[in-house]
């Protein structure tokens, strides 16, 4: 990327536009909102003498709050990833492709072999796909949920989805070949029951078999799983685990991967909402974009971090 | 007290012999041996299945190794010849590793023997490595750098059968040593194996990249 502060003279001039739309959105927005709170205070003391008539009144005064606001901020963010993001990207990544609105397919999802649950609502956005150096990557944010039926005591249901998985999920090549699955999971009963926890990670049958590894704080972090001793060892080179180990630590999330199908998943679990700037912060101020940058910058750097770009091996 | 009661009134019962019977000495044993033969016979069994099955996994890894190796013979000529009309000052190298070669293909010879070979072979494809790095020439040269790629390939899948053997040696060696399961390796007869021993060189996991960026 070139100099950050070269990019921010780039878009200064569009800065400057979507800056004053912003304050004036804003403005619109705090109108509304002082709309919604006098119709909400009616709402109020209508209650006092014709209570069905007052909650009514401050129900609606509430949703022309949240309208007012959601509406601005979609705006805002549509101005944005349309305007100005492309831009960034551009600088930081040259040659990506990238859709606000789309995502890494279900299919896609469910291929990586991750998560084993079902998922019955799939939503995601910011999808990025491009080559780095020689590695193709594509990845987005993914949430994920599972949606239960519960049955309570007086026979009433209950439908709630429950996260499977919410964060940033990658798809790219690897530089070796590999012919077998190899899964590399966040170790829960070891780092909670020691060894015994790892005796029973062996009982995991909805895995192949437990590759253990050499490394004591790899396997203190993950559970590795493969059909083939040897290719898991081939694939998870002591240098590679490390680098790993690296990634987990830079971004500071539960890291979950697998290698199948001649692929290589990656999916990074985080509540933060990435690419994204606040509607209440100022353009001008720099830190939102600096922000933005880093978050792109670290994204494409997992190739280089993994160092997926060397080609030694026999593939090209 | 209840026995006592029913010995009064019905002396002659089937049920009296019944649990008269429950109360023999030799019926608490046989309840005993009943009990703990079936859990006797489960563990010995389980012990020797897996057992047997880290022997099995331990002799699969060590092939894994050997079949790697045996990839490695092939590529050596190819590579030598490559190389050989380039490398002048290096002519001592190539024909020691290609004498290192046949020594280790000998069928006569023992397994120590034979990776002590292996791990003076490798160390002279490192020599190799490095010493092309000095001939533009040879680094320019497409054949030289699939040899290296192919070289590099089973370089990776030598050392990655290694770490897995070694994996499947701890874990047999474990077993043997360990109790219970000591017992019945010791009725089976079943020793405990060598590690590999990995050449430095490896464990400290070179960046063969760099080698390529100089």
């Amino acid at each position: 990327m070139r100099d950050k502060d070269t990019l921010l003279e780039k878009l200064r001039p569009r800065l400057t536009e979507i800056e004053t739309w912003r304050i004036n959105q804003r403005a619109k927005g705090s109108k509304g909102t002082w709309i919604g709170t006098g119709i909400a205070a009616l709402g109020g003391i209508f209650f006092l003498f014709f209570p069905p008539a007052g909650i009514v009144i401050l129900i609606g005064g509430i949703i022309t709050i949240i309208i007012v606001r959601a509406t601005g901020y979609s705006k805002f963010k549509k101005r944005f990833k349309n305007e100005i993001f492309p831009i960034v990207i551009e600088e930081v990544q040259p040659g990506v492709n990238y859709n606000s609105d789309s995502h890494i397919s279900k299919s896609t999802f469910h291929a990586s072999r991750i998560f084993l649950q079902d998922v019955d609502r799939f939503n995601g956005e910011d999808y990025f796909s491009g080559t780095v150096g020689e590695t193709h990557i594509e990845f987005s944010e993914i949430h994920a949920e599972d949606k239960q039926v519960r049955v309570d005591s007086k026979g009433r249901t209950r439908t709630e989805y429950v996260t499977v998985f919410k964060g940033l999920f990658f798809v790219t090549e690897f530089h070796k070949h590999f012919n077998g699955e190899t899964y590399v999971l966040p170790d829960v009963t070891e780092s909670w029951l020691g060894k015994f926890g790892r005796k029973l990670q062996k009982w995991n049958w909805s895995r192949p078999d437990l590759v253990e590894l050499e490394n004591v704080d790899f396997e203190k972090l993950f559970s590795v799983y493969g059909t083939d001793q040897i290719e898991s060892r081939y694939l998870l080179t002591p240098k590679m685990m490390e680098l790993i180990m690296e990634l987990r630590s830079k971004f500071g999330c539960t890291t979950y991967m697998s290698f199948l199908n001649d692929k290589f998943y990656i999916a990074l679990s985080s509540n933060h909402d990435f690419f994204e700037l606040k509607f209440s912060e100022s353009l001008m101020n720099s830190k939102g974009l600096e922000r933005l940058i880093f978050e792109l910058q670290t994204c494409f750097d997992i190739v280089e971090d993994l160092q997926l770009n060397t080609r030694i091996w026999s593939k090209d | 007290m209840y026995i006592a009661t029913l010995s009064n009134r019905r002396s002659n019962s089937t049920l009296y012999t019944w649990l008269n019977f429950l109360h023999k000495p030799y019926f608490h044993n046989m309840i005993i041996i009943l009990i703990f033969i079936p859990i006797v016979a489960i563990w010995a069994i389980t012990v020797y299945n897996g057992l047997i099955g880290k022997k099995n996994n331990a002799e699969e890894a060590f092939s894994g190794i050997d079949v790697q190796l045996k990839k490695r013979w092939d590529l050596i000529p190819n590579l030598v010849a490559a190389v050989k009309e380039f490398m002048s000052h290096e002519r001592g190298i190539l024909e020691e590793i290609t004498k290192l070669r046949g020594q280790a293909m000998q069928d006569n010879i023992g397994d120590q023997e034979r990776f002590g070979l292996e791990n003076q072979i490798s160390s002279m494809l490192g020599k190799i490595k490095v010493a092309v790095e000095a001939y533009p020439d040879l680094k320019a040269n497409n054949n030289v750098t699939e040899l290296q790629h192919s070289l590099n390939e089973v370089e990776a899948q030598i050392s990655a059968s290694r770490r897995a053997y070694n994996a499947a040696v701890k874990s047999l060696n474990n077993a043997v040593e360990m109790f219970p399961s000591n017992i019945m390796a010791n009725i089976m007869n079943m020793k405990t194996r060598e590690f590999f021993e990995i050449p430095r060189e490896e464990r400290e996991s070179v960046d063969v990249g760099a080698l390529f960026d100089k």
